[in-house]
């Protein structure tokens, strides 16, 4: 189902692009500046490194992808390697589960790196809940970047695909809120239509407020969350989003 | 010909440009940004909006801007003039999105606490208040600052006995003793100073160990600068070392 080389050529890519140094270089950056920031604290700094360190790199890691999926995939259908790819014996499923898996291999890699960065910056903060959030880290970027990958395929410009990617990671990361506001009621009669539009929006949007949440570095694990959890909304969103994908480069007369 | 004349008469623009710059510079280096007292209080969604979500890396940042609020840019801020009304708010705030932290609360014992001005810090002890009456920890201890705040700068008895009370009925079997009669001591007879005294020896002494060492630090500070005078700072034991 999946071509090994078409997964190499992406990862060269990434490579040629220097997403990997440039990457490492910007967690090298972002962990200096939480050393930075954290000493500046009059009390508590481990759990102020903690915390601006992980939620900087989180942030970071999903920047980082977005940004280099957006302007590869939409590069590769400019310059015809697509069309190209395409006119090999490579079918259009074969493609895109190709570019999804080599996506996901860098959203991965780079997580461990992020979690390397944060592990050697402060070792005493291994433990259950730094595992599960290093595990978290790592499907919410997988998750991203196979959005990105499949916005791509729709929309025409790299800039608008960066856009639209980053404003749906900021409704996947606020939705918890959202859907507390409406849960509360604390919003009136006249907001009804808003709440049914929010409400068939969430339910094809993954929760990642619930993942990665730096307060388990500082806290521990809190009961609402778990890795099955992680796991099973990984799994069913990733299998909604490269359905998008498949569906319109099937769907694509070149 | 055509070309070099445009060359010169852009050089002369540029010459022009950097000098207009290097004037307006004079103008507006003395300026500053103004400082317009502590900022209005968001909501928690808006509060937690700048970290997509992140609640708890949202409370590192308030506590942080706290922290450092009016002293930034070379500025230094009285804590008599801050606005302790939205200064209470925004450590409310605080607190719904971390009940757990100590920094907050250690800031409004020892800094905000200590105001010139202590008329003002009724916010502030109501704060302490609502973060000291919980179970978890050694949370009892801003509760006991607030009855200390309470009784010795607001001068404010009925309050203070409230909160001991509060103190006293706190269900955490770690406290120590003195917080179960809190009331008879708020009550007793003895010199304002020496109460003020004993009551922040018995914080320090029961839980020094238990206590982040830049909170230690704080609370010998505290006894030392602002409940003793300086000829009496000098003979006490404790201040020995910080002065």
């Amino acid at each position: 189902m999946m071509s090994a080389a078409l997964i190499q050529y992406v990862l060269k890519a990434a490579i040629r692009d220097k997403l990997i140094i440039a990457m490492l270089v910007l967690i090298v950056l972002t962990t200096s500046m939480s050393i930075f920031m954290a000493s500046s604290a009059i009390t508590e700094q481990d759990q102020f490194l903690a915390v601006y360190a992980s939620g900087s790199l989180r942030i970071l890691a999903v920047l980082g992808l977005v940004v280099f999926t957006a302007f590869f995939v939409r590069r590769s259908f400019d310059a015809k390697d697509v069309e190209f790819l395409l006119s090999r014996p490579i079918s259009r499923i074969q493609f895109v589960l190709s570019y999804a898996c080599a996506f996901s291999i860098l959203a991965i890699i780079l997580s461990i790196a992020c979690g390397l960065a944060l592990f050697l910056m402060s070792p005493d903060l291994f433990s259950h809940a730094f595992v599960i959030w290093c595990v978290s880290l790592m499907v919410e970027t997988v998750i991203m970047v196979n959005v990105t990958f499949a916005f791509a395929m729709i929309l025409s410009s790299a800039a608008t695909i960066v856009l639209a990617v980053l404003a749906f990671y900021v409704l996947a990361r606020m939705m918890g809120q959202i859907l507390g506001i409406m849960e509360a009621e604390l919003i009136g009669p006249i907001m009804e239509g808003v709440e049914i539009m929010m409400n068939m929006v969430s339910s094809v949007t993954p929760r990642l407020d619930l993942m990665g949440q730096t307060s388990w570095l500082v806290y521990g694990l809190g009961p609402d969350v778990n890795l099955p959890f992680i796991m099973i909304q990984g799994a069913i969103f990733l299998a909604l989003i490269l359905l998008v994908a498949l569906l319109d480069l099937i769907m694509r007369q070149f | 010909m055509q070309k070099s004349k445009t060359i010169a008469a852009l050089k002369i623009g540029l010459t022009i440009a950097v000098f207009i710059n290097v004037l307006f510079w004079f103008y507006s280096r003395e300026i500053r940004a103004q400082w317009l007292n502590v900022p209005p209080v968001p909501s928690k969604l808006s509060a937690v909006s700048p970290t997509l979500g992140d609640e708890q890396f949202a409370a590192r940042i308030i506590s942080m801007m706290l922290q450092n609020l009016g002293n930034t840019g070379g500025r230094t801020t009285a804590v008599k003039d801050y606005d302790f009304e939205k200064l209470a708010d925004w450590m409310i705030l605080h607190y719904s999105l971390d009940p757990h932290s100590s920094l907050t609360p250690y800031m409004a014992a020892y800094y905000f606490g200590a105001s010139q001005d202590p008329t003002k810090i009724r916010p502030v002890i109501d704060y302490l208040r609502l973060v000291g009456n919980s179970p978890e920890g050694e949370k009892w201890r801003w509760l006991a600052q607030a009855i200390y705040l309470a009784r010795f700068k607001l001068n404010d008895l009925h309050l203070a006995l409230n909160m001991a009370k509060e103190l006293e009925a706190i269900p955490n079997n770690d406290m120590p003793s003195w917080t179960k009669r809190m009331s008879v001591n708020i009550l007793n007879q003895q010199g304002e100073k020496e109460a003020a005294l004993n009551l922040m020896m018995s914080i320090l002494q029961d839980k020094a160990d238990k206590l982040h060492p830049n909170e230690v630090n704080a609370m010998v500070a505290y006894i030392c600068e602002q409940i003793l005078d300086l000829d009496e700072a000098k003979s006490h034991p404790l201040c020995n070392d910080s002065l």
